[in-house]
């Protein structure tokens, strides 16, 4: 019997992959000695914040097939923890970032418990709701010193992280560093569960679940496991919000502010980890565009119909299919 | 191996298995279920299989009660299935899935399944995209991994020709004698079951009608006037 191994790769090209991706991700650490601009650099850390939020709803789902409507809840959750662990528990500005992540992802993993087992419209409007009610009640009055209310919650802090001042990561050209940083990170530990066990497992249970099942497998917990990863990847999102503003409002949970990160990750496709990154820079110049031009709402709605509509498959399936058709390669994606 | 007492379903009114009993016990067996449209013959399979639960009577395996267990853990503990509409992994390579089955099982010899029903050609391609009698094969091949004791399987050549059913009935035939598994097979085409099969149960309107060899169901005076007609 004769057959080709699964992963048609050689290992001289997945060597040849990761050293690029290296040299890449290397390279993004130069690009404010390149973009001098603040307002572009400004721009671009925004795409990398709303790119990371959307990254948390595409891994879910291209994983599991479930659309999280919610998300804002996740990286506005998270602003708010880091802010009032720094505001109120007076911790450190390092202490008060891995409460936050810590916390977020212990959330989203008791919160998974639950939605998970839910179809997905139910799931949906689930974490829809979660995030609205969160919404409510840091808007409740009787909360307003721990939250700020309507008002929201500001945030100062002394010591540093990583070196960094309050002042200094509120420049973009410093604050660059930390969140490129954080995006190599959620793009790499995204990508490493989507080629684990654990990805294949949850790509086969999205596939045919009652299969997984009669095929011995639970197929609960890894779906548990990948809610908890999400809402960590959105966790970091809200961090470098925290981190870079030092503001907590109560709109970071509101469903339109979820809604952008959802539309990102439509514009760039879920099926590989670079497609919500792609997906957030391009909504977010488009936005800069439609702003200028004061029809924001209208060819902001224009463009996603089109570019949904003319790439199912996002951008960056857009992308990959071009370059299929050239390499004469068939491409399986996950 | 299998015994199952007084088993029941109902759909609200409508009673799809009544106080059913069976027992197989032994291995390397190819058992048929026959009987005519709404007997109970499926829901027969998703109440052993915990596909549907039971309104009463007990499911036995290996002699232990397994009818609260979960599909998982039965699937673990050596019962297997397959289903009337095929059920596969679309999207993923036929290799790929039968792989991660078997390592999850700890299946040692793929290969020998893989050569048994003939998927070698199709082992690097999509499950989706190989024809419907080869998604049947695919379909058995994963009920077939991890050395399971009893394998369930729904209507395994529904949608095939006579030329193709004979084909899979031969594989399962020799399947089942090679790895020494009992498959308890439900189909509605009456003539391979009774070409096939060691042992038949016949079923009527959720009811047993009988159980034994070939000869002696297609002898059972019920079965003659409630399935197979004055000719037979």
């Amino acid at each position: 019997m004769t057959r080709s191994p699964l992963n048609s790769n050689t290992g001289s090209n997945k060597f040849l992959g990761y050293g690029l991706v290296l040299i890449l991700a290397l390279c993004g650490l130069a690009i404010p000695n390149v973009v001098k601009s603040t307002f572009y650099l400004g721009l671009f850390i925004n795409a990398i914040v709303l790119g990371i939020a959307a990254l948390s709803i595409g891994f879910l789902a291209h994983q599991c097939g479930l659309i999280m409507f919610g998300a804002a809840g996740f990286t506005g959750g998270a602003t708010y923890l880091f802010g009032i662990a720094v505001m109120h528990f007076n911790w450190s500005v390092t202490t008060a970032a891995i409460f936050c992540l810590v916390a977020s992802t212990f959330i989203s993993l008791l919160i998974g418990m639950v939605v998970v087992r839910a179809r997905p419209l139910p799931f949906a409007m689930m974490t829809l709701a979660l995030a609205q009610m969160l919404r409510s009640v840091v808007k409740i009055t009787a909360y307003r010193e721990v939250t700020g209310g309507d008002d929201g919650l500001t945030m100062n802090w002394t010591g540093n992280f990583f070196g960094l001042t309050q002042a200094e990561l509120a420049r973009p050209a410093n604050f660059w560093t930390v969140a490129w940083l954080a995006l190599c990170g959620v793009m790499l530990l995204a990508w490493w569960v989507g080629h684990s066990r654990t990805g294949e497992i949850l790509r086969a249970t999205k596939a045919n679940e009652e299969r997984m099942r009669f095929s011995g497998f639970n197929t609960y917990v890894p779906r548990v496991l990948a809610f908890g990863l999400a809402g960590f990847i959105a966790a970091v999102s809200g961090l470098l919000l925290g981190l870079h503003t030092a503001f907590a409002s109560p709109e970071l949970l509101d469903f339109t502010t979820g809604a952008n990160s959802l539309v990102s990750m439509l514009i760039g496709g879920a099926s590989v980890v670079t497609g919500p990154i792609l997906g957030a820079l391009l909504y977010t110049v488009g936005q800069d565009q439609f702003g200028a031009s004061g029809h924001l709402e209208l060819l902001t709605g224009l463009g996603v119909v089109v570019v949904v509509l003319a790439f199912p498959k996002g951008a960056i399936g857009f992308l990959q299919s071009g370059i299929d058709r050239f390499t004469g390669r068939k491409h399986a994606s996950n | 191996m299998l015994r199952i007492e007084d088993l029941s379903v109902s759909y609200g009114s409508v009673k799809a298995l009544e106080g059913v009993g069976l027992e197989v016990s032994q291995r390397g067996l190819l058992h048929g279920v026959i009987g005519p449209n709404g007997a109970g013959k499926s829901t027969l399979m998703d109440a052993i299989t915990g596909r549907c639960k039971p309104t009463r009577g007990r499911v036995f395996l290996n002699d232990s009660d397994i009818t609260a267990r979960p599909i998982e853990w039965r699937r673990r503990m050596g019962m297997s299935r397959s289903f009337q509409r095929t059920s596969i992994f679309p999207g993923i390579k036929v290799g790929q899935q039968l792989e991660m089955v078997a390592l999850h099982l700890g299946e040692t010899d793929l290969n020998s399944i893989v050569d048994t029903l003939e998927l070698n050609a199709m082992y690097d391609l999509m499950a989706d995209s190989i024809a419907y009698g080869d998604q049947r094969r695919v379909d058995i091949a994963l009920a077939l991994v991890g050395q399971p004791s009893l394998m369930l399987l729904d209507e395994p050549a529904a949608g095939l020709s006579t030329a193709e059913t004979i084909k899979l009935f031969e594989h399962l035939l020799a399947v089942v004698r090679q790895r020494n598994v009992t498959a308890l097979v439900v189909e509605h085409d009456v003539e391979a079951v009774f070409k096939f099969c060691d042992a038949i149960t016949a079923l009527d309107l959720g009811k047993l009608l009988t159980t034994g060899t070939p000869a002696e169901v297609r002898r059972h005076p019920h079965v003659i006037s409630a399935y197979l007609g004055s000719s037979a």
